[in-house]
């Protein structure tokens, strides 16, 4: 829709974008629901509530051409890109509303920039407490693996930007010690009963 | 306003880059896997995912169609509201739209098939046809072109 046709070579057309859809495998599937839960994390208490949608808008913003798929780029990344730039920026527009916005500026700015997704926006009242909740989130992580050892410096390692080698330097854990704390974070962070943040 | 996010909040999206980059280098039997033990069914849960993609294909083809037609409508009622000079009467303007194709033969195949033998063209068609034409630059051609002879 909003196509440059300058630039069209390098990014795939809308039957592109359906086709790599109607390809995705089942295991595909899957880890798409589990990166849309990861993006999700920041955006509410229940991320597994608000994870579709967050999905369904990166999709939508695909396809109208609003985000673009680039060429050469694997659609999944893609896809992640999108949720984590859309999650950002409901993210940034609640917290604005959140701080002092006057009840019709939050008005004005759902009905100008209403989107697929956006009924979150709508439904979920700009509170000081979902600020607080992504201040939150990350102790909620960090609790749920307060008996491993292993994952908390993961975590932390993570928390100041730290890559996997220089985790497992600092550390001294061997590579697959490192990967499977990384799979049980991984793995509850897609939990449900993470979602709850207990 | 200005939004500034917290130290909490950038780490958090730190662990949640990588959280992501794991999700990514896990094989498909790994990503299963943990679906399964969260005690999910992976069919069910690749089916509703598809469902929610799918579903979202459906509201983007049928946002496109109506903004075709919308598009459509409004060319549609600018035809229609355009003045145009047509003949006052029933003859004059089937005489008018016979002329216009004989002038440009071609235009023929803008007539569906049922009308090109004018057996069934109301008045309103002929309307039509002349005001499509009127639009298209015909009309104004014929004129000048009779009004060169």
């Amino acid at each position: 829709m909003s196509e440059d046709p300058g630039s069209t070579a390098e990014y795939y057309d809308v039957d592109d974008v359906e086709k790599a859809i109607q390809a995705l495998s089942k295991a595909e599937h899957v880890r798409l629901r589990h990166i849309s839960l990861d993006r999700a994390q920041v955006l509410d208490s229940y991320p597994d509530q608000i994870a579709p949608e967050l999905l369904a808008e990166a999709v939508l913003r695909t396809l109208d051409g609003r985000r673009r798929w680039r060429k050469g780029v694997d659609f999944l990344y893609h896809l992640d890109q999108a949720m984590r730039s859309i999650a950002n920026s409901w993210c940034k527009r609640h917290t604005e509303t959140s701080l002092g916005a006057e009840p019709e500026v939050i008005v004005a700015l759902a009905e100008k920039e209403f989107e697929a997704g956006q009924e979150w926006l709508l439904r979920s009242e700009p509170r000081q407490d979902h600020v607080l909740m992504r201040k939150e989130r990350l102790k909620w992580i960090r609790a749920a693996f307060s008996d491993d050892a292993e994952a908390s410096e993961v975590l932390e390692g993570w928390a100041m930007e730290m890559t996997g080698p220089e985790i497992q330097e600092t550390s001294g854990m061997s590579k697959k010690t490192f990967e499977a704390a990384a799979r049980r974070i991984r793995y509850q962070v897609v939990r449900s009963e993470l979602d709850r943040g207990v | 306003m200005v939004f500034k996010k917290s130290e909490a909040e950038i780490e958090l999206e730190r662990v949640l880059d990588r959280i992501a980059e794991s999700i990514f280098s896990a094989t498909d039997e790994e990503i299963l896997e943990d679906a399964r033990a969260a005690g999910e069914d992976p069919e069910s849960v690749a089916r509703e995912q598809k469902a929610l993609v799918l579903s979202v294909i459906q509201k983007h083809r049928k946002t496109v169609l109506a903004v075709a037609r919308q598009k459509y409508e409004q060319q549609a009622s600018r035809i229609r509201e355009r003045s145009c000079n047509l003949p006052e009467t029933e003859e004059g303007r089937l005489e008018l739209l016979v002329a216009a194709l004989q002038f440009r033969p071609g235009l023929e195949n803008a007539l569906t098939v049922q009308h090109r033998e004018f057996k069934s063209l109301s008045d309103q068609d002929v309307e039509s046809y002349l005001r499509q034409f009127e639009e298209l630059g015909v009309l104004a051609a014929l004129k000048r072109s009779k009004s060169d002879d």
